[in-house]
């Protein structure tokens, strides 16, 4: 008797718009300290509306822990990013007279860190996720981790792309093969070869991309090369430039399939997971994702543009009675403060008060963003991953016991650090 | 499960139904559902959970099944799950609850009646457990605050200050250079076009005599300063690493004479000497990248915003503009000009904005401007020669129409 069990989704946009606004506008009043426990409670939100077979995920994560395992990788990483920072920029003047040669030296050091932080955030997350009372969990092994995404990388790279759907399936066979719920390992079966086939468009486009590139390069390389006058070179050169006018379509183009590679991978992924005689079955749609995604951030950007409206309207109102020498802006004076068009003479604010105001409409906007982007694309995102989720084999479930607490000591603080899991 | 009561495939048939609500329960333990038969002992103060064991063998190695067990979970150590107490099923509340002592377990309540009945005999639902480790976190936050102070204000400044020292003047002049273009665009009123370079013919004359009668006077190489003008009312004129200084047009207008002009170049000139916006540069490189990890703003939004307006108003330590000071008194003298000549524009200054107000004006946002004032006229008692200006009349007017 294999049992089908569904996953039920059991949640509202206006709870999660209230709780998602509400403690946005904490973490701005407290200059983001908050942003630990915020969240803390927006995860416990989206968790506990996934029901598989009725019954709630949960998550038991506290917001001190996160504030806690920020502050060790704090130290760490202000040593680190403080210093090298500093040691990089001089080495990079002093011998190439510039400063981009440090960006790139601090973006490959960077790397396997940002690898070797998202593992320790997802063991965070896990220890700290229970479903029917047991417990999930990955196995400490986020140095590893970030020494073989490295490997992978460096094999895409090298065949220019072509191994990246390799790179996506070994990635997660590592983590999923390390995952437990309960007793019971998880594994990843599949082979990757199996998402080569979705990843072609996105690569065809890619290397036509590359493609044009090089050819404009070497033909503008050539020309200046054989002519004899610099200017016209230049104007030879301009024409195969040209031909980059098309990189944006082709980005766009590109985007599109990548999109959809994802959405095939991750059902593909799903499909192939078992956790001893459980598995997993996913229906994930990719129209259904993309029209979330365009309608989301659509619904996203317009909300932000109108809520900023407002509240600048506001702070302009304000304005105006402190200084009426701003009158002339009218609605707009907040943002013409905060661009510093409105000069300073009399009766218009110091330098001080117009960086304080371009920082209040800085953050509100980003708090405006975040907000509306919860509740309009990730919302509506988990919900159609939560519904299109089933397992197979529930009979299986009792044999699987419970698994000791796992510590995970210092969270997610250096994913915090990195701002990796902005969402949520 | 959504679907009605069913029969339970471990219960055996002849066993009787328990009494009860019945409810989802799972024991922590193992990932096995249960149904449970859920009934309150209001007079013990219990809550009553009956549910079937699994089949087990027992001591003989005989299988046995239809066992009934009883889990008796008292009222007051009974919790809402963290987070979950306003948990819904369709359009009915649905509670999740576990008992202190089994912290694992869970008992999800679907049924209305039980719900409000559990609500009003349970006082301690919302209880939480009390926070473990206080000490411990308050000496976490100190620690950290004490390591990311000593970081910012002891270790940052201490390699800068080395590395300053050692970064070569090609490196330095590109540094100046970065750093102007950016003061440059970030000042502008329009984002594409930064705020003009004051460049007409006459002017620029005086400037660079100026430049060279300053330079020859001091003990640098000649091409180790340039001077330059920008076209913005800011009573400001700063440093910048490699030599670099920027004199703002509102400086030249609000001067009385060239004088002043020059007195306020030889203390830039000090700061050149001494290296201090080389220093300054590489300590903001550090300082800010550490900045934006504190606030979790990664994107750089804030350090941006704050950034810029740092930069212009460099505030050096007290002891870089003192030594800055001591430079100009000393090297004023040598081109025949007061060190006093320092004081009547700061003293005009203090008159329109007073000594802390008016941010306007850099010059007079450096601290302790009345000290300032004081030394520059002390140092004036030394200087016993007739002042000479430093630019002819004509030269001066031509300096003050640069950026016409």
């Amino acid at each position: 008797m294999a049992q089908l069990l569904k996953t039920e989704f059991e949640g509202r946009v206006g709870p999660i718009f209230r709780l998602s606004l509400w403690t946005a506008m904490l973490s701005v009043v407290t200059l983001g300290f908050y942003r630990f426990w915020m969240k803390t409670r927006l995860r416990r939100h989206f968790w506990s509306a996934v029901r598989p077979d009725g019954t709630p995920l949960e998550y038991v994560g506290k917001g001190i822990e996160k504030f806690t395992g920020f502050l060790i990788a704090l130290v760490v990483l202000a040593l680190l990013i403080g210093v090298l920072a500093l040691v990089l920029v001089y080495a990079s003047y002093a011998v190439f007279q510039d400063e981009i040669e440090a960006y790139l030296l601090a973006a490959l050091i960077a790397l396997p860190l940002i690898y070797f932080a998202s593992y320790r955030a997802k063991r965070y997350v896990y220890a700290r996720t229970r479903w029917r009372g047991i417990r999930f969990g990955l196995e400490p092994a986020a140095g590893k981790y970030a020494l073989y995404a490295m490997g992978q990388l460096f094999l895409t790279l090298i065949t220019l792309g072509f191994l990246w759907p390799r790179m996506t399936f070994k990635l997660e066979k590592f983590r999923t093969d390390r995952t437990f719920f309960g007793d019971q390992r998880l594994h990843q079966g599949g082979k990757w070869t199996s998402l080569a086939k979705s990843f072609l468009p996105t690569l065809m486009c890619l290397w036509l991309g590359l493609g044009m590139v090089a050819y404009a390069v070497v033909q503008s390389l050539a020309v200046s090369g054989e002519g004899g006058e610099k200017d016209n070179a230049f104007d030879a050169g301009a024409e195969y430039l040209g031909l980059l006018a098309f990189v944006p379509l082709l980005t766009l183009i590109a985007l599109f399939f990548y999109l959809r590679y994802r959405v095939v991978a991750l059902r593909y992924l799903a499909n192939h997971k078992t956790a001893g005689g459980v598995g997993l079955i996913s229906r994930l749609s990719f129209p259904r994702v993309l029209g979330i995604n365009i309608g989301g951030y659509l619904l996203t950007n317009i909300c932000t543009a109108l809520a900023m409206l407002v509240v600048g309207a506001g702070a302009s109102g304000l304005l105006i009675l402190f200084y009426p020498g701003l009158s002339e802006f009218g609605m707009f004076a907040s943002g013409a403060v905060s661009e510093g068009s409105a000069g300073d003479g009399e009766g218009l604010p110091s330098v001080e008060l117009t960086v304080a105001f371009a920082l209040f409409l800085y953050m509100a906007t980003l708090l405006f963003f975040s907000v509306f982007r919860q509740t309009f694309v990730l919302f509506p995102t988990w919900r159609h991953y939560a519904r299109t989720l089933s397992l197979t084999g529930g009979e299986h479930l009792a044999q699987i016991q419970q698994r000791d607490r796992d510590h995970a000591g210092q969270a997610e603080g250096m994913a915090e650090a990195f701002d990796l899991g902005a969402a949520i | 499960m959504t679907t009605g009561p069913q029969i339970n495939p471990h219960m055996s048939p002849w066993a009787a139904t328990p009494e009860g609500v019945r409810c989802e329960f799972v024991d922590g333990r193992t990932a096995k559902r249960h149904d449970a038969y859920v009934t309150i002992a209001a007079g013990e103060g219990v809550l009553e959970l009956r549910y079937a064991a699994d089949p087990r063998q027992d001591a003989w190695g005989e299988d046995v099944s239809g066992e009934t067990l009883l889990l008796t979970w008292p009222l007051s150590q009974l919790r809402y799950v963290e987070g979950q107490h306003k948990l819904r099923w369709g359009k009915v509340p649905m509670g999740v609850f576990t008992d202190v002592t089994s912290p694992t377990a869970r008992l999800y309540v679907r049924d209305g009646l039980l719900l409000s009945e559990i609500r009003g005999a349970a006082r301690n639902l919302k209880r939480r457990a009390p926070v473990t480790g206080k000490g411990r976190i308050a000496g976490l936050i100190s620690g950290a605050v004490a390591s990311v102070l000593l970081i910012v204000f002891v270790l940052i400044p201490a390699i800068a200050d080395q590395l300053a020292m050692r970064l070569p003047v090609e490196g330095e002049r590109a540094l100046g250079d970065k750093t102007y273009e950016r003061i440059r665009e970030s000042f502008s009123q329009n984002e594409y076009i930064p705020i003009r370079e004051c460049t007409k013919g006459a002017g620029l004359s005086a400037l660079a005599s100026m430049q060279d009668t300053l330079v020859g006077a001091s003990d640098l190489d000649p091409e180790a300063v340039r001077l330059t003008v920008l076209d913005f009312d800011m009573v400001n004129a700063f440093a910048l690493p490699g030599g670099r200084i920027v004199v703002m047009r509102g400086l030249i207008d609000e001067a009385g004479g060239p004088n002043e002009v020059a007195a306020v170049i030889a203390h830039e000139i000090g700061h050149v000497a001494h290296r201090d916006p080389t220093r300054h540069a590489l300590r903001g490189v550090g300082t800010f990248g550490v900045l934006s990890l504190v606030f979790g703003d990664f994107a750089g939004g804030t350090v941006v915003l704050l950034g810029v307006n740092q930069l212009v108003n460099a505030q050096y330590s007290q002891e870089a503009e003192s030594a800055a000071d001591t430079y100009a008194h000393a090297l004023l003298p040598k081109i025949g000009v007061s060190p006093g000549a320092l004081a009547p524009l700061f003293e005009r200054l203090k008159e329109k904005y007073g000594d802390t107000e008016g941010l306007a004006s850099h010059l007079a946002s450096h601290p302790k401007l009345g000290d300032r004032v004081e030394r520059a006229h002390a140092a004036a008692a030394g200087f016993a020669a007739e002042t000479q200006p430093i630019l002819s009349d004509a030269a001066w007017e031509d300096l003050r129409d640069i950026c016409e």
